[in-house]
């Protein structure tokens, strides 16, 4: 049986908590709370409903007819994260860990966000439970992603500006920590992904989860059995995470995971930690990190903001460990292509992010030939990426 | 144990409290950082913090943020913060040196080869600020065997469980927070809740507490001092160094040393 994590709050050889001590308590209290949460049925009813009516689940999935026919292998399914609410998977994590600050009596969160999607999600649910909201974003995400900054602060929340380090996802983390360890006792920390100290990947893991569980329940409705493959975009992991668990024990299906190839591996440009990283200690857990022998950490670089972080979740590390989950990389390019190629066929446009996923889900199709099925997490939609990708596709016609 | 212990036994024979003064090597360059460190040694320092960049500083505030920037910047790598140890302690020999880090240079570098060199070269303890209790022992384990000592921190949300476990990891001292937050100079400090955490630790533990956070003038270390075994300076003299101030620095150095005599 698959049990993680431990008491320990370890993944196998990954996870712990490698924070302040100023955090720890906070960090016993949240787990206390929310295993307590986790069997409090009132409180499943209500994220239940929330998740429901206000976000719109279940999403669908969507057999993709024509992108099936034009790659000519296994039946491709989408199943449409990108549907929901505030365009992304990520509103699942936040209406779920907001309810969970209100049922801890704190009225302040913070949050971390690369390419905007997490910041805004948890604007949204910010304003929907009447919380105080502070996203942390680095300057040059702020400077790609301006949209999200208006909505974010449109929405009410307080967007603070990161200027230091790489002026990235990692120094908004870097400094939403910091708000946390100052305002401890006031402040829930919102985190986005499956990445932090024990007990946040487990947290944003379970309430993720409901794309996986929907997911089995929606294919085997369709087919009659379990796909053989799932695949999705790794950055930190939440969206991978969230459809991969359900399946852990159905050893049929294979796991696929796509992490950020930037300009390629070989040049080091790129934000794929598994397949091009190392063991380490950053924000709070032990995982798979780009670094140098010294152990400080490298700047990265992907053309999706949301997949430019420089570690991975300590769940990934774990399925990577155990070959529960197989990961590999999509250059830029590469997500170029699949972003056009999904909007030509199915007239879906894709998150930068997801598109990663579906030029990879194109050779795996191929691979397993017309008797397969194979489900790719659409995670988000790409309206938000436009100004950005009109900077690298030309158009004709 | 070792310099630590014989520190504080003369600190308390002479009716003092301990002034640990915290810099980084090479900030704001090499040359710079060692005749900072030399002054602060020089005028009154009992123990000496040796600060060892590291990319994401989460518990630090602006101005030593800065300070691991720059040194970072400047190509400081391990073997520098080992040669800047080594040369200040044929200078000082008696002055228990404490390299503070985060934990993934040590976990990368590799433990063993970590501990053996920082032994090799003069260091006598580590702090690592993102290492609780519950993470420690295979880092511990390792420095137990070159005897290096393990100095944890309390924080002002360590409750009396962890304060215990605190105590257990702590080889010969612990160094308190002050307040929640981060590291940086503050105007005021909120000594009656820092005396009332002391006075709980004391309670519990036995080994020697310093108070750091926020501390930067004679007037904090006068008053912590009254409670507490000692201060921790940072940010203020990195600063001054920042500033290639180093006269001022020692000036300031003298100034809280001072407030530790009373």
């Amino acid at each position: 049986m698959y049990n993680y994590p431990d008491e320990r709050g370890y993944f196998g050889p990954f996870g712990g908590k490698f924070v302040p001590e100023t955090l720890m308590y906070a960090l016993e209290e949240l787990e206390e709370k929310y295993r307590e949460l986790k069997s409090d049925p009132e409180f499943q009813k209500e994220l239940d409903y929330y998740l429901r009516e206000y976000a719109g689940r279940p999403t669908p999935l969507y057999f993709a007819e024509k992108l099936t026919k034009y790659v000519g292998g296994a039946k491709i399914y989408l199943k449409r994260e990108d549907l929901l609410h505030t365009g992304a998977h990520k509103i699942n994590n936040t209406i779920g860990q907001c309810l969970l600050t209100k049922r801890m009596g704190k009225k302040r969160v913070i949050a971390e966000t690369g390419a905007g999607q997490h910041g805004v999600a948890t604007a949204t649910a910010s304003a929907l439970f009447g919380l105080e909201c502070v996203v942390y974003m680095g300057e040059e995400d702020a400077e790609r992603q301006a949209l999200n900054v208006f909505r974010m602060k449109l929405l009410g929340a307080k967007v603070e500006i990161v200027k230091s380090g790489s002026r990235t996802l990692k120094d908004a983390i870097n400094e939403a920590l910091r708000d946390w360890v100052t305002n401890v006792e006031s402040t829930h920390y919102v985190i986005g992904s499956v990445v932090g100290p024990h007990p946040f990947p487990m947290i944003v893991r379970d309430f993720q989860s409901v794309i996986g569980r929907e997911t089995k329940e929606q294919i085997l409705q369709k087919e009659g059995r379990l796909p053989d493959a799932i695949v999705a975009c790794v950055g930190g992991g939440s969206n991978a995470m969230g459809i991969f668990y359900p399946f852990v024990e159905d050893k049929g299906v294979q796991l696929i995971g796509v992490e950020a190839g930037g300009y390629g591996l070989e040049t080091g440009q790129h934000a794929a930690s598994i397949c091009g990283g190392s063991v380490g200690i950053l924000h709070g857990m032990k995982s798979y990190f780009l670094q140098d022998e010294e152990g400080q950490i490298q700047p990265t670089h992907s053309i999706s903001a949301g997949l430019d972080y420089p570690g991975v979740g300590p769940e990934h590390a774990l399925f990577h460990e155990i070959k529960r989950a197989k990961y590999t990389t999509a250059t830029d390019e590469e997500a170029l292509e699949g972003f056009k190629l999904l909007a030509r066929t199915e007239g879906i446009i894709p998150a930068l992010e997801s598109a990663h996923a579906v030029i990879k889900a194109v050779e795996v199709a191929r691979e397993l030939g017309k008797d397969g099925i194979v489900v790719i997490n659409l995670s988000g939609r790409g309206d938000k990426d436009m100004a950005h990708v009109m900077k690298h596709l030309s158009l004709e016609g | 144990m070792g310099r630590i212990s014989d520190k504080f036994t003369e600190l308390k024979e002479k009716r003092e409290k301990a002034l640990v003064s915290y810099l980084m090597v090479g900030y704001p360059d090499y040359e710079t950082s060692l005749k900072a460190f030399k002054e602060v040694l020089k005028n009154g320092t009992d123990i000496l913090e040796i600060g060892f960049p590291f990319s994401d500083p989460v518990a630090d505030g602006p101005t030593i943020q800065v300070a691991h920037e720059v040194a970072l910047k400047n190509g400081i790598r391990f073997e520098d913060v080992l040669e800047l140890s080594e040369t200040l302690r044929k200078e000082f020999p008696d002055i228990p040196f404490l390299l503070m880090t985060y934990y993934n240079p040590i976990f990368r570098i590799g433990l063993e080869k970590f501990c053996r060199l920082s032994r090799e070269k003069g260091i006598d303890g580590f702090i690592v600020p993102d290492l609780p209790p519950e993470e420690a022992e295979e880092l511990k384990a390792v420095m137990k065997k070159y005897v290096l000592s393990f100095v944890p921190l309390g924080a002002p949300t360590s409750t009396r469980k962890r304060i215990k476990l605190i105590c257990e990891a702590a080889d010969e001292m612990t160094y308190f927070v002050s307040v929640t937050g981060t590291t940086g100079a503050r105007e005021k400090l909120p000594y009656e809740r820092i005396k009332k955490k002391v006075e709980e630790y004391r309670e519990l533990c036995d080994k020697p507490v310093v108070v750091g956070f926020g501390v930067s003038k004679k007037e904090h270390a006068r008053e912590i001092g009254s409670f507490a075994d000692g201060v921790v300076v940072g940010s203020a003299l990195v600063k001054l160094a920042g500033q290639k101030k180093i006269e001022d620095l020692g000036n300031l150095v003298k100034e809280l040393k001072e407030g530790l005599r009373e």
